[in-house]
């Protein structure tokens, strides 16, 4: 099992740690490489969908966010960095679907997993709003009726998906999709959170653009200079006591 | 119109230029990501669990390297046992509200924590909070303990590893390029660490930081030798102190059946024989 990781490792069961090194080495080369190869090729899509992005927000959209397992976690990320980005970054109105296991349990055993992101962008999601779906495999049941219920509510979808897109792209779910060129789910997910934060990027280009050119714009200025560190208390380091 | 695209592209163009030297960097740490590995593997050996946590952006990490760890994304490999610290909303505000924000990892990993335990903590942008408390306490409990940091980590503590077993630099100021230079470190610990729990060999070679060894230190049961020493107190977790002549030590007796009194032969900080009794 371990070849479908390492091929040569299956095959003498005699692998050297410098083999080792050298595999993790390309791994990570490939890494890097896949994320500069997606924000060329992809850039121009990008930079269209943060201007629809920028305008929703303008509209006082909120952005949605949601996928399953890491991609689950990886929507929380891009929750957060919208709504608290720290250090000289202006908040915007952001919420992922992933974090509430009330909700996520209630729906999954009441009536079906396949539901659970549909059913909360059919109640919170409104015209204007941003729905963005994360997927490696652009086929999850869930994450793509979650899609379809955004669309049916009138929400900007934005689709992020990997190696062929998957029925998110054969059935053009997302009004901005992106497909990451890779049958690696790691791979994928780490192109995937370069192009979130790339786009964060350039949502704020155009706000600050959009403002320039004397539009008001939504979202809180933020003045705090980020959350702050949290300072370490009577538990820090070197307080001994268990 | 024309200059917002021009803007966009010229910002598109930076975001992947910021991104190569921390990328190339990765490549050249690779050798530092399976020493990590190296280690935790030893210790889900020794059915030690993986505790993670970190604030902000790297709370969703923590939790996104926590079901890499439960439930592999290639079938058949076995589910490890791993928790995510900063994913329960009533576990960290209620600690926050009753004992600080700065309690909120070091609370939970001294009632959670056990010495055969993995801490890995992120400490991104200065924002870490507790993670440095954490990593104090998850030492104080024995735990393996590894960082991953960004490259404007101020606190030379966890940077030149006297905090922690293994320090996994981003080598980005940017937190967002940082978060994905660890995304891609721990998708990669992961998959090493299948590699050590399959195919033991790579586990023989040298190089591997034990737990509370200092590397540039002298310990004798870390030696690429087997050599026999001397128990001489039984510890939770399967350790145990040795006298190894030159000294005491711990060492892992989790593979052997070892009382206080017993001479056992110990490679790589693993005692792997009883040689005899109520040795000299």
């Amino acid at each position: 099992m371990t070849g479908a990781l390492y091929p040569f490792a299956a095959a003498g069961g005699d692998t050297t740690r410098e083999e080792l090194v050298m595999s993790t080495a390309a791994k990570a080369a490939e890494s890097v490489e896949l994320r500069l190869r997606v924000l060329e090729r992809l850039g121009p899509s990008l930079a269209a969908c943060a201007r629809a992005m920028a305008t929703a927000f303008r509209a006082g959209g909120t952005l949605l966010a949601f996928g399953n397992g890491g991609s689950s976690t990886d929507a929380q990320s891009v929750a957060q960095l919208f709504l608290t980005p720290g250090r000289g970054g202006r908040r915007l109105p952001a919420i992922s679907l992933t974090g509430d296991s009330a909700l996520l349990t209630a729906l999954a055993n009441d009536v079906h997993f396949d539901v659970v992101f549909a059913r909360q962008l059919t109640a919170l999601g409104r015209r204007g709003d941003i729905a963005l779906a994360l997927s490696t495999s652009g086929g999850s049941a869930n994450v793509l009726r979650g899609l379809e219920a955004a669309r049916r509510a009138g929400l900007v979808t934005v689709g992020f998906a990997g190696s062929g897109g998957g029925r998110m792209a054969a059935e053009r779910l997302a009004d901005h999709l992106f497909v990451v060129p890779s049958s690696s789910v790691h791979r994928i997910q780490e192109a995937q959170a370069t192009l979130c934060h790339v786009l964060w990027e350039l949502v704020h280009q155009a706000l600050a653009g959009a403002e320039a050119g004397g539009v008001q714009a939504g979202g809180e200025e933020a003045s705090d200079g980020g959350l702050g560190a949290g300072g370490v208390g009577a538990d820090g380091v070197g307080a001994g006591g268990a | 119109m024309a200059e917002a695209e021009g803007e966009m592209s010229s910002l598109l163009e930076e975001a992947a230029a910021r991104r190569a030297a921390p990328g190339r960097a990765l490549v050249r740490d690779a050798g530092l990501i399976v020493g990590a590995a190296l280690d935790m593997a030893a210790r889900f050996r020794r059915d030690g669990r993986l505790l993670a946590f970190g604030a902000g952006a790297s709370a969703a990490d923590a939790g996104h390297l926590a079901v890499e760890f439960t439930h592999p994304v290639i079938v058949g490999k076995r589910a490890l046992p791993a928790i995510s610290l900063a994913n329960d909303a009533s576990a960290v505000s209620g600690i926050a509200v009753s004992r600080g924000y700065g309690a909120v990892f070091s609370t939970q990993l001294r009632m959670l924590g056990r010495p055969e335990d993995i801490a890995v903590g992120f400490a991104v942008e200065d924002r870490c909070g507790d993670v440095l408390g954490a990593f104090a306490a998850a030492r104080q409990l024995g735990m393996l303990t590894i960082a991953l940091v960004d490259g404007a980590l101020m606190d030379r503590t966890l940077v030149d590893g006297t905090l922690v077993d293994h320090v996994l630099d981003a080598r980005s100021g940017d937190p967002r390029i940082a978060g994905e230079a660890h995304m891609t470190t721990y998708h990669l610990l992961w998959e090493l660490v299948h590699v050590f729990l399959d195919d033991p060999a790579p586990l023989d070679g040298p190089g591997t930081a034990a737990s509370g060894c200092a590397a540039d230190a002298t310990c004798v049961t870390c030696a690429d030798t087997a050599v026999p020493v001397h128990v001489t107190e039984l510890r939770p977790g399967g350790l145990a102190l040795v006298d190894t002549g030159g000294g005491t030590e711990e060492v892992s007796v989790a593979l052997i059946e070892a009382r206080v009194g017993d001479t056992v032969l110990v490679h790589a900080g693993e005692a792997i024989a009883v040689l005899g009794g109520d040795a000299p």
